[in-house]
């Protein structure tokens, strides 16, 4: 079972996409915002993470940037979704570091297709990588 | 058309070749990333997908495609073996967000080399990761700058992408300004544009004013 972190101040989306990914047999860990999804992070160890561009204590942008410079985190596939379709969202999404960025709504088959895709191109980690 | 024009920007050796076949006949372990128009594939699109990542599992496999509202085409796609889809009417910013994006996982070095920008003159440095910026004395030592803001960092970047072009203040503004939710202040680009100036000292006459049209990057220092 591959574990995904969601992190998304959104209740009501985190748990549907909670249900959507658990559906599709991920171990799913939620968090409210970027300091939780941390914590989460530093707890649990790699994983693929799904996160929201814009939450309240830390932001999406933020966590991606910790995440890419965590030697032990930095090779995590991580997917932004938002609501903010501008090119200059996204272009800044993917210069923080994010792999994928999703526009909400999307279409479930798509986010699965999507994840599979990321996850199959993440190279192994490699425990001895230099920090 | 399109599409060489964005990838040659970016800086990229672009190799053509007009079909799957050719691709694997023409050992495609030596491509960087691979980006493939739907238009070249035949009835069995999936397999040809298939066949071309499992003949160049590490390079990127790109779909560019015209076709952004056919959903179920283009998870059959991503299940076939694409890593991802370009759609024609893209911005050129958000290819090269993207397919930067692919590199840095699969080839984190090369990416490293991308973020680093040489002016023509080959005396600014600019490390747009670290977002800061090494001058070359007189003497060949390189010392390092003031760090940059976020939008100086832009406005470099652009300026040493388009050296010789003169680049307008709206576009400059569009391009550089990236957080949208704060108030754009009347006369933001040419206060940083003087910031930087200032940060790059002399060499900062590299960047020149076009009286009526913009900003200039001279290709040369003198």
């Amino acid at each position: 079972v591959k574990p995904i972190l969601i992190v998304d101040d959104d209740a009501i989306f985190n748990d549907l996409l909670n249900l959507t990914l658990s559906a599709a047999g991920y171990k799913v860990f939620s968090a409210q915002d970027g300091v939780e999804g941390w914590e989460i992070l530093r707890k649990e160890g790699p994983m693929t993470v799904v996160l929201d561009l814009h939450m309240p204590r830390m932001d999406g942008k933020e966590l991606t940037r910790r995440i890419r410079a965590d030697a032990r985190l930095r090779q995590v596939p991580i997917m932004m979704l938002s609501v903010q379709s501008e090119v200059e969202t996204q272009v800044s999404g993917y210069e923080y570091g994010a792999d994928d960025y999703l526009i909400k709504p999307f279409e479930v088959k798509i986010l699965l297709a999507r994840l599979s895709a990321l996850e199959r191109g993440t190279p192994p980690p490699s425990p001895n990588r230099p920090g | 058309m399109r599409w060489r024009r964005s990838l040659a920007r970016i800086g990229w050796p672009i190799v053509v070749m007009e079909n799957t076949r050719a691709i694997i006949a023409e050992s495609p372990r030596t491509l960087g990333i691979i980006l493939i128009d739907h238009a070249v594939l035949g009835p069995q699109a999936g397999s040809e997908i298939f066949e071309l990542k499992r003949s160049a599992p590490s390079a990127p496999l790109l779909l560019l495609t015209s076709k952004s509202g056919d959903s179920t085409m283009l998870a059959e796609m991503l299940a076939a073996g694409i890593d991802d889809y370009l759609f024609d009417a893209m911005d050129d910013r958000l290819v090269q967000a993207k397919i930067n994006a692919h590199l840095r996982r699969v080839l984190p070095e090369v990416a490293k080399v991308l973020d680093v920008l040489m002016a023509p003159s080959g005396d600014i440095r600019l490390e747009r990761v670290t977002q800061s910026v090494w001058l070359k004395g007189a003497d060949g030592k390189w010392t390092v700058t003031a760090p940059l803001t976020s939008m100086e960092t832009k406005l470099l970047s652009l300026f040493m992408e388009f050296p010789g072009t003169v680049l307008g203040r709206k576009f400059l503004l569009e391009t550089a300004w990236i957080d949208k939710a704060t108030v754009v202040l009347p006369g933001i680009v040419d206060k940083n544009i003087s910031s930087l100036r200032r940060k790059l000292g002399p060499k900062g006459d590299q960047i020149r004013t076009i009286y009526g049209a913009g900003y200039i990057f001279r290709r040369d220092s003198k």
